[in-house]
Order: structure tokens, then C-alpha cells, then sequence
């Protein structure tokens, strides 16, 4: 915990936690058993030492999403939420108010366990002037020890305490009342805690009481989880103990109802406070032994509880602002859910960042905005907000995008390990400027982006400014060749040949409803944080330009042009498609083929073939090293072997 | 009623319970076997039994709960919403996983004082009661490593499924196999009378 908020998201998550053990605990208090009553605490134990928020995940409630909104509105901060450990570690001297609040709570802490480490020590040098227990009281230790199977320790008689205890962890003493006479069953409850390790678990408790002193809840579980310790040992007890013994037992307790809690760190009691005895030996009045098969529900039922708690959950939507909240104070909730809502795969943030796109939306962009540039969105979103401008997030679009179209994300490419870089496309609304439109021609907006994991989270960083392009296509989903590609060139005598190459890579974002009137598909605006490439499409256009002299041009009548992509360096040329005739086409192995007549004048470059495919996506994103072909002119082979394209080197 | 009859009673309505809790018949959106109709039979088969088992006396305010929250969620539906309250639900989940393992303990210790000397319906309901309970903790993990598993994890839900519907169908057999021990009462002890 670096900061205020951070603690504040920790003690939430531990407080949601412990809120519902207490209520399964309310439920079933009477049904089972003190050992799950108290063990079932072990869960709060873990979500007080786990960082809440890791890895973009919430423990019952979407705390993070509360902490941030308040974090935004309280002190305008929208630095990254947090926490790397579930202890104060202020990094920076108070300057502002929270910062000034951390730091009281965090010397809170500090005080707190250095009051129970003052309490401890003093209490292990009185227990050091303590006389040896007196040989009878050993004996009775030994005795009892003995009797129920159970390790002996040293004790040590104290003059002005009430009852006895053990005390400390790596080198436990009884300490037992000076010149009082010890009973069996005190002694036995003793023992049984140092069997059972209570003192280590009771230091844990104090820890938890340190680390969220101001926080009433996990005082009062704290407290609860002590007595839960007490109930259970004297449940251990009772099962070693036979009918009359175990109502000596219960007279024994009744007669420290009135004695004070002195609760000491590192310390075990068996007189825990009038009002917890009295809870106490209700308990034992309902005592009963728990068959053995009771273990198995009630470990099924505490793995029922872990998993929400240990595992958490992820927050798969945001809240996109519906004005149910006065002022601007709506859209900074949206906004922090959208920054708490992280996107786990390089998808999801690019299919957010797409969608953000198409919708105007600030909040989706939230979602996949890199940390430096949270506060600016933020800003910039809330201004808008202000001065009543929609849509709420500028874009940097031209006009408006087409939502029906969807957006197409064209040459992803794996660029680092977790870097993918490629061109986010959207159709336009209408022709920007002022232009007017042209039939069969699409205006779209291209911009190269980064997908980059950030802190765990994947973000989107735009490359560059849109640039808007008229596509003669009537589609993009099959490629665009007004878009940049990946090229491949070679040379053969005069021509010069080449393939661009483009991959359209998808995910699945259709939504198909169905009615008696057939079924339409639409594009699902949905932010899927954690989608998944779908499917990847690649088209291939092979080119031919002639170079040589004009004159001989027009002899060429007809040409022939067939590829194969080259995946590996090393491989063996592959036997192409023969294109003899007046053919073309494309395989799902990436071949293309296809001739074409040519009329005197031609030229000088003309476009032999396009084609494509598609296939499931490969998160590897490979590209073609390079590119096998065989040229055909009028009718002849060119090419024995086949020539190698290479791949241009793009500025 | 004897004491016989209200055995017999018990058991049914309890069996019946459990057709109503894992089978699910729609008319549209109106589920006819809904869920607290399950935990009302669960309710009645308390009253009839408690006098024979204690302890079942203890689930009478979980199966009060169960009931509601399930019928809340009937109505819910019946109206084309969802009771979707994560926190609520996993309460709601422990408390039932507890219900039916003491439910189906107390039939077992009934099946050992009842059973012809030859059967062994205790330990077929034993069986059924631990299978349950752990089929609705892996589905609970399951559930939360959705998202790790996401290959595998349909495949699985549907296998696990079909083993939840399995072992509840042999749940509801032991229990109308423990129906039979009560349907024809031991005979009366001879009274001779004197004329």
C-alpha cells in the first residue's frame, strides 16, 4: 500500500470478505463444528495478505471501481490504483491532505504493532522473573500431558496474574497464578493450544488488528476470531473430557466470568472476558462430537468460500454513464470503471479501442488507455461533459464512423513479445470536408496502433493522426488494396514483379437474432475485455510492371503469374500452379495464380490476380518471409526454378 | 397418522423434492418444477421426520431461506429478469451445499435403524450425499478458472452435468428405495384376547 487508496481498497476487500464469513458463520452456527467456525477465519487471513486488486481482479465487490471514482473525485488523481503488499509502504513525504491521512494511518500501524511488541516483551522479561513452577504444579503439567498424549512445557509461577496462559511462539512457558493450585482441565486447555499452535494464530490476528487499526470491522472479527480460537479449544477438550469432568469444566469457566480480558500478544487464555465465557459455556452445553464425515462438507464448503475469495473476479463491463448521478460526477464513475476494468489480451484492448471508436465513447477508451494519458481523457471527457458537448470523447476522426460496419484491424503484426502493431480502420459516416460522396466508394479512416501490455493490462497507443482514404472496395472485410500492405518484389528480365500482402484479423463481434422474418446480423458494440482473435484473413494481389523498351512492350499478349508464400528460409522451392490457361484463383495455403490478355499499350504496370483466404488466427501473427513465383509470358515458362520475391523494407 | 405413514410421507415428499430440484420443465418462461417447490417438499419431509432425527430440525430456518431465494428467483424470471447478486449467490451456495449433506445424512441414519437386515441403503445414500457434495464444489472451482480453461472448460461443465443429473437420479432412487422399507408396517404384536 503506497497510498491512501491503496489501503482504502485493501481494508474494503478484507471487510467484503469477512462480511460474508460472518454472515455463513451467522447461518451456520449451530450446525458446524467450532473447528471450521474457527479455521473458515483462515480465509480472511488470506485476503488481509493478498494485494487486493491484483492482476485487475476484485474480491466480491467491484471495490476498485468505488476506490477509484473517489480517488478521481476526491483528489483528482488518476495515477495507477493499487496494491503491491497489504502493508504500508509510504514512498514520498506528505505533501497533500491523503497523502497526510496515509501516513497518519501508516504510523497508526507502526504504533499499534509496536505496542504489542512493547506489551510482549515486557510480558517475556516478568514471565523471566518468574519462579520455576513449584514441583507440584510440574507434576500436574507432566501428568496431564501424559494422560492425554500431549507435549509437556516448561511453566513458571507468576505473582499477580489471574489464570493461566502460554505464552510466545518459538520458546512457549505456562505461566500459572503464584501459590494457586492448578486444575487438570486448565492445564489440558493450556496444552492443547501449545499443541495446536493458537499462540502462532493469535499473532496473526494481532497483525491483521495492526495493519487495519482503523477499521471497527476487522476489530470486532479480530475479536471474534480469538474467541473462535478459545470455543475451539475448549471443544478440544470436552472431546478428551468424560460427563461429570466436562461440567467441571464448565463451573471452571463460569468462575472466571467476572475476570477482565487481559488480552496480551502472543499469548494464549482460557479467561477470555465475562461476556465471550458466557458465549462460551453456551457452547459447551450444546457440546456434541461431529462425525467424521462432517470434515468432508465442511472442507467442500470452505473451498466454496475460497474460490471468490482467493480467486477473485474480473469486471467484464463498464458503466457507460446513464446520467443517474448529478453533474459530472456520473461520467467520473464511468470513467473508473472503465480504468478499473482492465483488458487482458492484446484483443481486447484493440477490439476496445475500436469500439471507442465507433461509439465516441471516453469510457471505452479508458479502458485501453495507456496510465500517462488516463488524466488527460479524463479531462478532456469531463470538459466536454461540462460544457454539454457530445459525443463525449474527441476521437480524432474526421466525421463520425459507421457502427453497423464495425472496425477492421488490418496487418496485425507480433513486433515485440508483447507488442502487436497494426492499422485500425473504420468506415466514415459521410465523406469528410464537405466532399461529396462517390457510388461504390468507401471513405475510411486508417491509423496505425500499438497494443502494449502495461502493468499487466493491455492498452492501445495510436502510431500517428488518422489519414482518410477513399477505397474503391465495396467492403473491407476482403482486404483493401488502397491500403498499405506488406510487399514482396523480384525482377524477371524486364518485368518486375511483386505481391502486396494484407491480413484482416477479426473477433468475433456478430450478433445474429433470429425472427419469423428470417435472421440478420449485426456488429456487437459490446467491450470484450478479454476477447480473442477469431479468424484472420489474408489476400494476396499480384502485379507485373514492364521496365524494358517501349517497342518491345507490345509483343507481350498475354501474362501468367503464380505465388506461393515462402515461410522458412531453408525450404525446398515448391512445384507452383501451372498457369497456362486463362485461369486465377487462391488456396487456403496462401497460393494465388491467375493470366491475363493484354491489349498493344498496355501498362505498365497491370494487376494479374487477387485472392485470398481465411483460417483460424495464430497468435504467432507469422508473415510470408518471402514470396515463390513463376512468370508466364505469352504462353512460356519465365521462371525455372521459381523466382524468389523478397520483402520490401518499409520506411 | 402413524408413525409409519408419516415415514412414508417424509421420505416421498423429500423424493420428490429432488425431482423437482434437478429437473427443470418450461412452459415458455414458466419453469412447472420450480426450485422452492423443491425446498417446500424439503420443509414438509422436515416436519414429518424431526421427531425421528433431531437434527433436522436445524435446517428448517435454511430450508426457509433456500426456499425464498429460490422463489424469488422463479418470480424473477417469470417477469424476463435475474436475481443477479453475486454475493447473495455464494452464500446461498454454501448454505445449500450444507442443507442437502445433512439432509441426506439424516436419511442415511434413518435407512441404517429401518432397512431390511440385508440392504445397505444407508451406504448408497452416504454415497450419493458425498458425490453431491463434491460435484457442486467442482463446479464452484470450476466456475471461478473459467477463464484459465477456457479450451476445456464447456467440455467439462457439460461432462459434469451429465454426472450431477446421473447422481441425482440414483439420489432419487435411494430415496424411494428407503420409501419402500416404510410402506408396509411391521406387523402388530400378538394381543390375545379372552372371550
Amino acid at each position: 500500500m503506497r497510498d491512501l487508496w491503496g489501503f482504502l481498497l485493501q481494508t474494503l476487500t478484507v471487510s467484503g470478505a469477512a462480511v460474508l464469513v460472518l454472515v455463513v458463520k451467522t447461518l451456520l452456527c449451530r450446525q458446524l463444528s467450532p473447528r471450521w467456525q474457527a479455521g473458515i477465519w483462515g480465509l480472511v487471513g488470506i485476503v488481509a495478505l493478498l494485494p487486493a486488486g491484483w492482476g485487475g481482479r476484485y474480491v466480491l465487490v467491484n471495490w476498485p471501481a468505488a476506490v477509484e471514482t473517489l480517488k478521481a473525485v476526491l483528489a483528482g488523481d488518476y495515477g495507477p490504483l493499487g496494491v503491491i503488499a497489504p502493508i504500508p509502504l509510504p514512498d514520498a513525504a506528505p505533501q497533500t491532505v491523503w497523502q497526510w491521512l496515509f501516513w497518519v494511518y501508516a504510523v497508526g500501524a507502526g504504533g499499534c504493532l509496536l505496542w504489542y511488541l512493547i506489551a510482549y516483551v515486557r510480558l517475556r522479561l516478568a514471565l523471566r522473573r518468574g519462579t520455576p513452577a513449584a514441583a507440584d504444579v510440574t507434576a500436574a503439567v507432566e501428568k496431564t500431558a501424559a494422560q492425554y498424549g500431549l507435549s509437556a512445557c516448561p511453566a513458571v509461577e507468576v505473582e499477580g496474574i489471574s489464570s493461566a496462559f502460554i505464552c510466545g511462539v518459538v520458546r512457549p512457558v505456562l505461566a500459572v497464578p503464584a501459590g494457586c493450585a492448578m486444575d487438570e482441565k486448565v492445564i489440558l486447555h493450556e496444552l492443547l493450544h501449545y499443541r495446536y499452535h493458537d499462540v502462532a494464530w493469535g499473532m496473526g490476528i494481532c497483525l491483521v488488528r495492526c495493519l487495519h487499526w482503523c477499521n471497527p470491522l476487522m476489530q470486532y472479527c479480530a475479536n471474534r476470531a480469538g474467541n473462535d480460537l478459545e470455543a475451539l479449544c475448549d471443544q478440544r477438550v470436552l472431546e478428551r473430557l468424560e460427563g461429570e469432568e466436562r461440567r467441571d469444566y464448565g463451573r471452571i469457566l463460569l468462575s472466571m466470568a467476572d475476570e477482565a480480558y487481559a488480552r496480551a500478544p502472543g499469548t494464549s487464555s482460557i479467561a477470555n472476558g465475562g461476556a465471550n465465557i458466557r458465549r462460551r459455556i453456551q457452547a459447551i452445553a450444546r457440546f456434541k462430537r461431529y462425525p467424521a464425515g462432517m470434515a468432508l462438507v465442511s472442507v467442500c464448503m470452505s473451498v466454496v468460500l475460497a474460490a471468490p475469495l482467493v480467486v477473485g473476479s474480473r469486471a467484464h463491463g463498464v458503466y457507460l454513464g446513464e446520467h443517474y448521478l448529478p453533474g459530472t460526477l456520473d461520467m467520473e464513475v464511468a470513467l473508473a470503471t472503465g480504468r478499473t476494468t482492465w483488458c487482458t489480451t492484446a484483443a481486447g484492448a484493440l477490439d476496445s479501442y475500436g469500439k471507442a471508436l465507433l461509439t465516441e465513447s471516453g469510457v471505452l477508451r479508458a479502458m485501453c488507455a495507456p496510465q500517462a494519458q488516463q488524466a488527460d481523457l479524463a479531462a478532456g471527457v469531463l470538459q466536454r461533459e461540462r460544457a454539454g458537448i457530445q459525443p463525449e470523447w474527441e476521437t480524432g476522426l474526421p466525421c463520425p464512423a459507421d457502427q453497423t460496419q464495425g472496425y477492421f484491424l488490418y496487418n496485425l503484426n507480433r513486433v515485440a513479445a508483447e507488442v502487436y502493431e497494426g492499422l485500425m480502420v473504420v468506415v466514415l459516416s459521410y465523406p469528410p470536408d464537405g466532399q461529396p460522396a462517390e457510388e461504390n466508394c468507401l471513405d475510411i479512416a486508417v491509423q496505425t496502433v500499438q497494443a502494449q501490455k502495461e502493468d499487466g493490462r493491455w492498452v492501445v497507443v495510436p502510431q500517428e493522426a488518422f489519414q482518410v482514404v477513399r477505397a474503391r472496395e465495396p467492403a473491407l472485410l476482403w482486404g483493401c488494396s488502397e491500403l498499405p500492405g506488406i510487399d514482396y518484389t523480384g525482377k524477371v528480365g524486364d518485368l518486375e514483379i511483386g505481391v502486396s500482402y494484407q491480413t484482416i484479423t477479426e473477433v468475433d463481434n456478430d450478433v445474429t437474432q433470429s425472427s419469423w422474418l428470417g435472421s440478420t446480423t449485426s456488429f456487437d458494440l459490446t467491450p470484450k475485455p478479454g476477447a480473442v482473435f477469431d479468424e484472420v484473413r489474408d489476400m494476396q494481389w499480384g502485379t507485373c510492371t514492364y521496365t524494358g523498351a517501349e517497342a518491345q512492350k507490345n509483343s507481350i499478349t498475354r501474362l501468367g503469374f503464380s505465388v506461393a508464400p515462402m515461410w522458412e528460409r531453408d525450404e525446398e522451392p515448391p512445384t507452383l500452379r501451372s498457369v497456362n490457361g486463362y485461369s486465377s484463383g487462391s488456396s487456403s495455403d496462401g497460393t494465388a495464380w491467375g493470366s491475363l490478355s493484354l491489349e498493344p499499350g498496355w501498362g505498365p504496370t497491370v494487376r494479374i490476380f487477387a485472392g485470398g483466404s481465411g483460417g483460424t488466427y495464430n497468435p504467432a501473427c507469422p508473415v510470408p518471409e518471402a514470396f515463390w513465383a513463376d512468370l508466364y509470358c505469352n504462353g512460356e515458362r519465365l521462371t525455372d526454378p521459381p523466382v524468389v520475391l523478397e520483402k520490401e523494407e518499409t520506411a | 397418522m402413524t408413525q409409519w405413514q408419516t415415514l412414508y410421507t417424509g421420505v416421498s415428499r423429500a423424493a420428490w423434492g429432488y425431482f423437482f430440484l434437478y429437473f427443470d420443465i418450461r412452459l415458455g418462461q414458466l419453469n412447472i418444477l420450480p426450485e422452492f417447490g423443491a425446498y417446500l417438499l424439503f420443509l414438509s419431509a422436515i416436519h414429518f421426520l424431526e421427531g425421528q432425527r433431531r437434527d433436522l430440525a436445524l435446517l428448517r430456518p435454511l430450508g426457509w431461506l433456500l426456499a425464498a431465494w429460490s422463489g424469488l428467483g422463479w418470480a424473477a424470471e417469470l417477469f424476463g429478469a435475474t436475481l443477479d447478486f453475486p454475493v447473495v449467490g455464494i452464500v446461498i451456495g454454501a448454505v445449500q451445499m450444507y442443507f442437502h449433506f445433512q439432509m441426506m445424512t439424516d436419511f442415511a441414519a434413518l435407512a441404517q435403524c429401518y432397512q431390511g437386515a440385508d440392504q445397505t441403503l444407508d451406504r448408497r445414500l452416504l454415497r450419493c450425499r458425498t458425490l453431491q457434495t463434491l460435484l457442486l464444489t467442482a463446479t464452484t472451482i470450476l466456475f471461478y478458472l473459467q477463464e484459465r480453461l477456457p479450451e476445456v472448460w464447456a467440455a467439462v461443465m457439460v461432462v459434469l452435468a451429465v454426472v450431477y443429473i446421473v447422481a441425482g437420479i440414483c439420489l432419487m432412487a435411494a430415496l424411494f428405495a428407503l420409501r419402500r422399507c416404510f410402506r408396509d408396517p411391521p406387523p402388530e404384536p400378538y394381543t390375545p384376547t379372552w372371550s
